[in-house]
């Protein structure tokens, strides 16, 4: 009798048909239990281990678990960000009656070279830790995006994020002043 | 459009002004040229007063003098080009633009961290490297100054005044101090830009450049201290883009003549749009004829995918193209 120990179920047969089994368990990725549940390492084997037609089946019942593993690892990392537009923003003016910023936009995605757009953006809509960084010449990127989920759910969203810069370091400094003065003692002869 | 090469005696002054940047070339006769300022077609990334020379074929080795009035970079995109391109020409820049606290400005903000343009801090830096790698002189700007004198035409310099440099060099000492900016920080009011007068026969023409008025700074300082205006202005090309604040009514009643023919480029980025329909208006009672390189009113809303204006809609993002031409 060809029976597994831990279940009634036909166990190849639930392998086998993934389709049903994602249908019946839409979040099972979520749940990383649901995966070692099923898991026929060890604890799950053919009643005779010592027959050598049971000692087979065990060993195409591992293939196949290891096959879907990577299977299902591969569709783990297939949540990602699909961009559909980026800007490159300069922040031109701000009006803070309103709530509203002035904006030069450049379009990353056309791979434009020169800002084309103006814009005026609600301020509202900048994240909280970003506030602070919204001043006249200030740069932001704005990303209209789709996240994209393992299940193939999409959901759209737009994220405006300001640049942080590290300050000038010292190293820098010093080349463009002694740069800034060999040039001016250049031009102090005419 | 059909470009028509100025006669040998004719003086012919060319404005270029994309919505957002200015260039001013000028024909002082005898096939010479002198060009101010740069700006570019963004559309063809042309620079514009090498394109319109080019179409006229005109010999760049015919360009004299090449005058920044400014480092700003709606006055200096291309520029670098435009000098590499000009072999023959004089550089003139206001002459606190040559000492160490802007050059150190300059070299600050000199690397780009950005796609955006620097706030012309490249631009002028590379121009001045490129005068040094050559070994040229440079020619600095004080105020009344001759540039050229021909057959045909002078050439004076109005601006920057004197009493501005010590206040200006201080300004960006402090500027450099912060050195936390990502775009080099802009100074405001414009009290360095240049302003030129041109004299041939009986007429004049002014060139206002970027230069405003600010507490009898600006305007007044040069209509005091000036010493090279001979004559009316029967062309006048208005400062800073017609705005309110670069206005000063004895400019028109002093210099211009009664049939003055005023000359604008618009200036259309962010909140800001100029001239304003009050300045259009105001221009146009105080010239006998007025032209701007593009509409200055001119709003086109900008065409994205659907997914990207249907999220701007929700934002409440509003998106305005630019005018790409130059006029």
């Amino acid at each position: 009798m060809e029976r597994l120990k831990t279940s009634s179920t036909d166990y190849l047969g639930l392998m086998n048909d993934t389709t049903s089994f994602h249908e019946q368990n839409k979040d099972w990725r979520r749940q990383p239990n649901l995966l070692s549940y099923y898991k026929p390492y060890g604890n799950i084997q053919y009643d005779d281990a010592t027959n050598p037609e049971h000692e087979t089946k065990n060993k195409e019942v591992n293939r196949i678990y290891k096959a879907r593993q990577k299977k299902s690892s591969q569709l783990k990392v297939k949540e990602h960000i699909r961009v559909v537009q980026e800007f490159e923003g300069l922040v031109e003016s701000i009006d803070w009656q309103e709530n509203i910023f002035y904006a030069r936009l450049m379009d990353l995605t056309a791979n434009h070279n020169h800002e084309n757009y103006t814009a005026e953006l609600p301020i509202d809509d900048i994240r909280d830790d970003d506030k602070h960084l919204l001043q006249e010449g200030a740069i932001f990127n704005i990303r209209v995006a789709y996240k994209i989920k393992p299940s193939g759910s999409k959901r759209r969203f737009t994220e405006i994020i300001f640049r942080r810069i590290p300050k000038k370091h010292k190293i820098y400094k010093d080349e463009a002043k002694k740069e800034s003065e060999e040039l001016a003692n250049y031009f102090e002869q005419f | 459009m059909e470009y028509v090469k100025p006669d040998i005696d004719q003086i012919e002054a060319s404005l270029f002004g994309p919505g957002y940047g200015e260039s001013l070339v000028l024909h002082i006769g005898n096939d010479q040229w002198v060009i101010v300022d740069s700006c570019i077609d963004t559309n063809s990334e042309d620079i514009a007063p090498l394109r319109y020379l080019n179409e006229l074929g005109v010999c760049l080795s015919n360009v004299k003098h090449i005058i920044a009035s400014h480092w700003h970079d709606d006055h200096t995109r291309g520029l670098h080009k435009v000098v590499q391109a000009c072999k023959n020409a004089h550089f003139w820049c206001p002459a606190p633009m040559t000492k160490q606290e802007f050059l150190y400005y300059a070299k600050l903000y000199q690397k780009p961290q950005t796609r955006l343009p620097t706030g012309g801090t490249t631009e002028i830096y590379n121009v001045f490297k490129l005068i040094r790698e050559r070994s040229q002189p440079i020619h600095r700007i004080l105020p009344n100054q001759l540039i050229l004198k021909n057959n045909y035409c002078s050439l004076f310099t109005l601006s920057p005044t004197s009493q501005r440099f010590e206040e200006f060099l201080q300004m960006f000492s402090e500027l450099a101090q912060k050195d936390d900016y990502v775009r080099a920080p802009q100074i405001k009011p414009n009290s360095l830009s240049v302003s030129l007068w041109a004299s041939f026969d009986s007429h004049g023409a002014l060139f206002g450049g970027d230069v405003e008025e600010q507490n009898n700074k600006g305007w007044h300082q040069i209509l005091h201290e000036q010493t090279c205006i001979d004559g009316s202005a029967s062309l006048f090309k208005i400062p800073h883009h017609g705005s309110n604040n670069a206005h000063k009514e004895e400019v028109w009643s002093n210099i211009c003549s009664s049939n003055v023919t005023s000359i604008l480029s618009p200036f259309s980025q962010g909140k800001k749009k100029l001239p304003s329909p009050k300045d259009v208006d105001r221009i146009c009672k105080k010239s006998y004829q007025s032209f701007a390189t593009s509409s200055p009113s001119r709003k086109t809303k900008a065409k994205f995918n659907s997914v990207t204006e249907k999220e701007f809609k929700a934002w409440g993002i509003k998106v305005q193209s630019q005018p790409r031409s130059l006029g």
